[in-house]
């Protein structure tokens, strides 16, 4: 689905990500690694925010590189931003609204892509008229996920989703993403190994912008190297 | 909500209170502030538009609508046809003019901070200006109709009726911003990229696009107003500074993003400038207004603390 071929991207001189090469297919993939290993890099590249400086990405057969944010974003790619990047003045279900009605292939039947995002978080059918910045951290989230989900994408990609959230969350965050993959591809970058590895397929592990491991979830939770130095046993 | 509310009553009472003075003392002075009110707020609405809904800051607004007045002088006069029919012809092409404005220019600037925007488009608005002086020269130009002349009768007071047009046309234009933002995709584009141009990029908008179709549509309403400004004002190439500034007055007054307060803020301004206007040899103190008004509203913000 998601191919990137020799991927080299960064920020004005600083290289970030070295000749990276990736896969995803129809699952749910993790990507770990520390501070500033490259995830976010990874993702703003694969999106178009931050150029590719050589490499390919190349997703359902069509290459991608160079192309817009807004023209990845209609071609099925849905990001869930770090910061959330919400419409904080906008309410809940404008928010939700905006998320698909500049997707061509989910802007018709918008409502009824609403109700299950709606089921999904009920805590956005109560808030529905509330602006979003005035909800919490943890419902904001929960918002900007609903959103990426609005756009009915092939691939959700999310960047640090449990990041400043309370643990109960993040457990109910992993266990929707879980039963998601069933339906759509998912790209998660985690700080918290431990949690995200019971909702991935497979994970690769990204360290100085180049893939360091890369193994199924269960072979990477007993792994010497990654119990060390993610999980801290 | 409550102090909202006693907000809201307070305005009301005021606008009361001082319409019943005005009726009594100078009932001239609120038919000529209600007339300034409408063209103020006609020029003020295309700038709250690309200045309030997403946030590009246009130094060269009142020049602009000077240029669609002289676009339009020229082919009526040409064409020896009313200037009314030249509008939408006129509204067309400044469509253009704000689109290759944006593309070439505005663009550019657009990441960068806004004293960038403000200085490029100062130079635009200069640019424009001198544009008209070489070309134009800087001889004042009007076009004499008769329907602009029409007067009403009531008591012992006359006044002119053509300019309460400037009145419908903003309530019209207020309409139909008001459409275009709730109901239209482009409109929902447009708050959505001045709350959050990433957040808009992430959600499929094209964010070049939305602005510079937002800078266009603005311009265009600059070709409308310019011809209903023809009809009534004498031309000459520095006529616009003025409405710039006091357009800038008017967004602030009303609060970025907030469209209907604008109406409320131009009665006010208008009335004003008609009441110090309506005191004998007081006539060109009536420019400073509004620099007193936007003190007066700035004052009143930083003492409540809060901007809203």
């Amino acid at each position: 689905m998601l191919t990137i071929e020799k991927l080299t991207s960064g920020y004005g001189k600083l290289t970030i990500l070295r000749d990276l090469t990736m896969n995803i297919d129809a699952e749910s993939v993790g990507l770990f690694g520390p501070n500033g290993a490259g995830k976010t890099t990874l993702i703003n590249a694969v999106l178009g925010i931050n150029p590719a400086w050589s490499g390919k990405i190349i997703f359902h057969g069509e290459d991608i590189t160079g192309l817009p944010t807004h023209e990845v974003a209609r071609r099925g790619i849905a990001l869930v931003p770090q910061e959330r990047e919400l419409f904080p003045s906008l309410s809940v279900v404008e928010n939700l609204e905006l998320g698909a009605a500049f997707i061509p292939h989910a802007k018709d039947n918008w409502e009824d892509t609403l109700e299950e995002v709606y089921s999904l978080f009920p805590i956005l059918k109560e808030r529905a008229k509330q602006p979003a910045g005035t909800m919490s951290g943890g419902q904001q989230r929960m918002l900007a996920i609903g959103r990426a989900l609005m756009a009915k994408p092939k691939l959700l990609i999310l960047d640090e989703p449990s990041l400043g959230l309370q643990p109960s969350i993040v457990n109910e965050l992993f266990t929707i993403l879980h039963d998601m993959k069933k339906k759509i591809a998912v790209l998660v970058t985690e700080q918290n190994v431990r949690e995200s590895l019971r909702a991935v397929d497979r994970g690769y592990v990204l360290e100085n912008g180049m893939i360091a491991m890369n193994d199924s979830s269960d072979k990477l939770a007993n792994d010497p190297h990654v119990l060390e130095a993610y999980l801290g046993i | 909500m409550d102090s909202r509310k006693k907000a809201l009553l307070a305005i009301i009472a005021a606008v009361a209170v001082v319409t019943v003075i005005l009726l009594l003392w100078k009932p001239t002075v609120l038919i000529f502030g209600v007339q300034r009110a409408g063209l103020y707020a006609a020029v003020a609405l295309p700038m709250a538009l690309i200045l309030g809904i997403v946030h590009i800051v246009n130094l060269a607004h009142g020049e602009m609508m000077i240029l669609s007045a002289y676009i339009t002088y020229a082919v009526a006069r040409a064409l020896g046809v009313d200037p009314f029919l030249v509008m939408i012809p006129t509204a067309a092409v400044m469509f253009i003019v704000g689109a290759i404005l944006y593309r070439v220019t505005i663009k550019h600037a657009i990441e960068a901070p806004e004293l960038n925007q403000l200085i490029l488009t100062f130079g635009l608005a200069m640019v424009i200006s001198q544009g008209i002086n070489m070309v134009a020269t800087s001889q004042p130009r009007k076009l004499s109709l008769d329907y602009v002349t029409a007067s009403l009768t009531i008591g012992d007071i006359s006044f002119g009726v053509y300019d309460f047009i400037f009145v419908a046309l903003a309530l019209v234009m207020l309409l139909g911003l008001t459409f275009f933002l709730k109901k239209t995709t482009m409109g929902k584009a447009a708050l959505a990229v001045g709350v959050n141009p990433r957040g808009a990029a992430i959600v499929g908008i094209n964010v070049h696009k939305t602005y510079m179709l937002v800078f266009a549509a603005s311009a265009a309403m600059l070709g409308i107003l310019g011809t209903f400004f023809l009809t009534k004002m004498s031309l000459f190439p520095t006529a616009g500074g003025a409405f710039t500034m006091k357009s800038f007055c008017l967004v602030a007054m009303a609060g970025i993003g907030n469209l209907p307060t604008i109406l409320l803020a131009a009665l006010a301004l208008g009335v004003a400038e008609a009441f110090i206007g309506s005191f004998a040899g007081m006539g060109s103190w009536t420019h400073i207004v509004f620099f007193a008004m936007i003190i007066a509203v700035i004052l009143g913000r930083s003492f409540r603390g809060k901007s809203l």
